[in-house]
């Protein structure tokens, strides 16, 4: 699995790098002043491994870092353990681009989590967590109005008995009434006086049925909201119960949110601490408070749990299912929910399954004069010169076995073959010459204690020496820089075999910065060896440690400003090295006049300056296709506007040069340039040294359709405009698709028979053109 | 009653699709190069054409540019509205692809052609995906160098010289995307000379199914009668060839587009 591209957001003085690609060929060069920011991008993408991060980090604004990093695994058809378990539409989100995101974030007490991101993946996870919030709303709101409807019915009840009681009393007092006047009636003399009481019984009795009429409806009204009552009495106290979980639950999450801050309060307080008693009383503490956050943690999972299926079940419920349905539905639906990964779980799984990084900051584990094999076998780390050993160890392949053979002829043997082992590899990597041919030599030793050293006597300890053909000296009587560059050696060749089942990623700020430059181009030697296990990002001010073939392997960091103390630090990848500043591009521009002594950038004649990395890795792809000769030595300017720089530069030296240059809008600017100041180039003059491309907008165009989707885009699309457009339209890195066509190219994958006729009359065109004007110029 | 309405509403329906096709047919038609230019480009010819139905998925096409003349006959996938469809796609991309494009090799613009059309159809070589395009020949020819290139995607060109037919063979791919990766169409040149007759066609006319045993008609007998009948005028050429495939086709449906395109080097 790669580390294919990286973005830092809120780390020192990056506010946002945006995304960063990684060189294909797994060696990545940071180039850019001091301060610009390269150790902070090596240190953020050690802490996206690591998780932890120190207060020196933080920004002045406190916005918390997050580092995002993008990784293919190198099986399309990948599976992890547990994938089966993602949400459905993150597994085809993941497929669909081959690659997958996992993002740090940090909180204010440094702690951190790692997602899986990704603007789709994002999508599906948020989808889910609103899904289940909305749940949780819904029920929620369902309950307070469950037990809103009963409470009114309750009321209604009791106020509707309160009536009917007092409609009963009333007809009890009209029934009364009705006897008294029907005395009155039976015991009358007076005719008028029976006929008031007569029509006032009449007026009683319809008052005393319209009473019997409402006690009636009353009642009736009365026994429906009392069925009601009793109907939902379960629900009601379902949604109570739900209510009171909740609140549980709330109050719970807020006593574990309690016990972490107290338990982080209690873990920063320690290293404070300067007695050894109040240390030992503040670990008590903090074990103590780490079972209580534990212990609350759990129950909170439990509370969630419980509370997730009550409102599923609450829901249902409402919607009027029956209870036993209810409830299977949502255990059922719980479980499914629970069952699948969060982003959180998703990140963690994947993150297991990411190349180990590694930072190599401190080279300082030098080769001891001698070490005891006792202290080896028994891991003893503080013993001066151990890891140095051990790494030594480890290269040479030998295990605490080895050294039980008894027969002393056969182990001195084993030994002598070792050292010469070892000393062919090392000097395979290490060409700096002692004198003309007098290579260094790593050579070992075992060896027991004699009576000199009665306490350890017999005993056997390892010796080791650093030899050439003169002298014999202890490693610690060697130069710092070899001492520095064994180290180096022996660490990293160390960690390939250590981990030579898997990738890993190898961070190294500023390597070999003691070494001589020839030592340094050792060091780059050194990582194309571990390269193909190994991804390896480091920083770097020396030209010495850059491939001028392969600048696609840079990222240039400098601040956006000219505050460089405050203002944000920017990354420009090797597409956009032109947007860089010379200082930052330092590096590249001391290694072409470092390369003059060598004569190989340029040469005296048959140099081809090109406008730009990508020309000139396609340039060179295609002249090792046609195996084009005498061969022409491609120098690529960085972007258009170096093109005249570089004119300038070889004809102040006396070169032979041609200019080759696209049709396009930016380099017509180059070529008035050109035309206004320098001789020679009027594209159509005799003697110009030009060769304009026309009707060929960049170099990728001189590729027919065809042959463009089958050796640089691999995919089976129509392409109707050109091949340059394309690459523009779909966002595709120019440089990189065109390194890796260069290295296939110059590897022999590609050739001559595998393009077709129209791509080989194009190359015909420019290379004849091409031809015609280094003639011309070296003529002239 | 109900039945009769239901009738009555798919007459008028019916009646309304004839009148969009009839008319789709007469713009297709005004897409074609007319009589009056293919006299003038190709000189001595005949264009047999017989649509299956009223539009048609095959089309000719023919262009001059400086000293050379292109010519296509084309058959899209399917006929009917579908090929119709295709064919005005591939009218356009020829117009668009021969006018922009500097080249005078045929299979470039077939390269170039096979890209629009995948482009436009957003064909990826998907195993679900349509497989719509085009089989066609296109031959260019000039006059001065007395020389002609040709190139096909699935369908040969026939050249007869002195009472003999020569195939020049096609790539058997079509124009769009095919069931393996696309590889480039070739080019071949071949001199010609004064009285050479030159064919181009789709499978039309071969694939016809009639005759006593209801078989195909097949390119053996095709190539027979061209022989047979080469050196007559063209307009004859023309007749004998309709009235051949009439004969042929008696009461049998027509099964496809009949395209046969034929002229002389002059």
């Amino acid at each position: 699995m790669r580390l294919t591209q990286f973005r830092i957001r809120h780390f020192r003085s990056i506010v946002d790098s945006g995304w960063n690609n990684l060189s294909p060929d797994n060696i990545t060069a940071l180039i850019g002043q001091n301060e610009s920011g390269k150790t902070s991008v090596l240190e953020a993408l050690h802490c996206f491994q690591k998780g932890s991060i120190s207060e020196d980090v933080l920004r002045s604004d406190l916005s918390m870092p997050v580092v995002s990093c993008r990784f293919k695994p190198d099986d399309d058809n990948f599976d992890f353990e547990g994938t089966g378990s993602l949400p459905p539409g993150v597994s085809d989100a993941i497929k669909k681009d081959g690659s997958f995101i996992l993002e740090r974030t940090w909180t204010s007490d440094q702690s951190s989590t790692v997602l899986l991101a990704g603007d789709e993946i994002t999508e599906v996870f948020r989808r889910i967590e609103d899904a289940e919030k909305e749940l949780a709303r819904a029920a929620l709101a369902g309950a307070e109005e469950v037990i809103k409807q009963y409470g009114d019915k309750e009321k209604e009840s009791v106020e509707l008995q309160s009536t009917i009681d007092n409609m009963k009393k009333e007809a009890e007092a009209a029934e009364a009434k009705l006897n008294l006047l029907n005395k009155q009636i039976k015991r009358s003399r007076d005719p008028s006086a029976g006929e008031v009481a007569r029509r006032n019984a009449e007026k009683v009795k319809e008052k005393l049925a319209s009473l019997a009429q409402n006690i009636s409806d009353k009642e009736n009204r009365l026994s429906e909201i009392r069925l009601k009552i009793a109907e939902e009495e379960f629900i009601n106290n379902y949604s109570k119960e739900c209510l009171k979980l909740h609140g549980n639950m709330e109050r719970e999450i807020a006593e574990m949110e309690k016990a972490h801050s107290a338990m982080a309060d209690i873990e920063q307080s320690i290293p404070f601490l300067k007695e050894e008693m109040e240390k030992k009383a503040g670990e008590a503490r903090l074990f103590s408070a780490k079972e209580e956050y534990i212990k609350i943690s759990r129950n909170v999972e439990l509370l969630r749990e419980k509370t997730a299926i009550r409102l599923r079940v609450l829901g249902k419920l409402i919607d009027n299912a029956e209870l036993e349905a209810a409830e299977d539905e949502a255990t059922e639906d719980y479980n499914r929910v629970s069952s699948m990964l969060t982003c959180e779980e998703a990140g963690d799984l994947f993150f297991e399954h990411i190349p180990p990084f590694e930072f190599f900051e401190d080279f300082s584990s030098l080769l001891p004069n001698r070490i005891d094999l006792e202290d080896i076998f028994e891991d003893n780390v503080r013993i001066e010169g151990y890891k140095a050993v051990r790494n030594f160890l480890l290269v040479a392949g030998l295990d605490p076995g080895f050294f039980k053979q008894t027969n002393n002829r056969i182990l001195k043997q084993k030994i002598e073959n070792l050292n010469n082992e070892v000393t062919v590899d090392f000097q395979e990597y290490w060409r700096q010459s002692l004198g003309k041919t007098n290579k260094i030599r790593i050579h070992f030793e075992l060896e027991h204690y004699d009576i000199s050293n009665p306490d350890k006597m017999g005993r056997p300890y390892l010796e080791f020496w650093i030899k050439d053909r003169h002298e014999r000296l202890y490693p610690k009587q060697r130069s710092r820089g070899v001492r520095w560059f064994l180290s180096f050696y022996l660490e990293l060749k160390a960690f390939a075999r250590k981990n030579h089942t898997r990738n890993r990623i190898l961070l190294i700020d500023e390597p070999g910065l003691s070494l001589h430059a020839r030592a340094q181009e050792d060091v780059l030697k050194v990582f194309e060896d571990i390269k193909e296990n190994i991804q390896i990002i480091y920083s770097t001010h020396s030209p010495h440690l850059i491939d001028t073939g392969k600048l696609y392997r840079l990222l240039a960091v400098q601040r956006s400003g000219e505050d460089r103390e405050q203002s944000e630090t920017i990354i420009f990848d090797a597409s956009h090295l032109h947007s860089a500043t010379s200082d930052t591009l330092s590096p590249v521009c001391s290694l072409l006049g470092a390369g003059m002594t060598r004569t190989e950038v340029p040469n005296r004649d048959r140099n081809v300056i090109v406008e730009d990395v990508t020309t000139f890795y396609y340039l060179s792809a295609f002249a090792a296709i046609t195996g084009h000769e005498p061969k022409m030595n491609f120098i690529p300017a960085v972007g258009p506007a170096g093109v005249s720089v570089l004119v300038n530069l070889l004809t102040g030296w006396g070169f032979d040069f041609a200019v080759l240059l696209f049709d396009n809008p930016d380099n017509s600017v180059t070529l008035d340039e050109l035309q206004s100041y320098l001789h020679n180039f009027d594209k159509d003059a005799r003697g110009s040294r030009l060769v304009y491309a026309t009707s060929f907008q960049a170099a990728e165009d001189l590729l027919s359709n065809l042959d463009f989707k089958k050796h640089i885009i691999r995919k089976r699309v129509g392409i109707s405009g050109t091949n340059s457009a394309y690459i523009a339209d779909n966002i595709i890195s120019r440089p990189v698709i065109a390194a890796s066509f260069m290295q296939e190219a110059s590897a022999g994958t590609i050739g001559k028979k595998d393009i077709d006729e129209e791509t080989r009359d194009n190359l015909n065109v420019i290379f004849s053109s091409l031809e015609v004007k280094l003639m011309s110029a070296g003529g002239t | 009653m109900l039945t009769k309405k239901t009738s009555d509403t798919e007459d008028i329906y019916n009646s309304e699709i004839v009148k969009s096709l009839r008319y789709a047919g007469m713009i297709q038609r005004a897409l074609l190069p007319s009589a009056a230019l293919m006299d003038r480009i190709l000189g001595e010819h005949f264009t047999l054409f017989m649509p299956k139905d009223v539009v048609s998925g095959d089309f000719y096409w023919v262009s001059r540019k400086g000293k050379c003349i292109f010519i296509v006959a084309a058959d899209c996938t399917g006929h009917g509205v579908p090929g119709a469809l295709m064919s005005i796609l591939g009218i356009s991309f020829l117009n668009e692809v021969v006018k922009t494009d500097c080249t005078n090799r045929p299979n470039r613009i077939l390269n170039k052609l096979r890209e629009k059309v995948m482009e436009a159809l957003n064909q990826t070589g998907d195993l679900n995906e349509t497989k719509d395009g085009m089989d066609l020949s296109m031959c260019i020819i000039d006059r001065e160098k007395q020389e002609l290139q040709f190139s096909g995607a699935n369908n040969p060109l026939y050249l007869i010289r002195e009472n003999e037919l020569i195939e020049i063979k096609p790539d058997k791919m079509p124009v769009g995307v095919n069931a393996v990766d696309e590889e480039p169409f070739s080019n071949n040149i071949i001199s010609i000379s004064r009285n050479d007759r030159i064919y181009m066609f789709t499978d039309g006319f071969p694939d016809q199914f009639g005759g006593p045993l209801e078989k195909k008609f097949k390119y053996g007998p095709f190539k027979d009668l061209l022989l047979d009948i080469h050196q007559r005028e063209m307009k004859q050429q023309l007749n004998i060839l309709r009235d051949t495939i009439a004969d042929w086709m008696g009461d049998t449906e027509q099964i496809d587009d009949i395209l046969v395109l034929g002229f002389s080097i002059t």
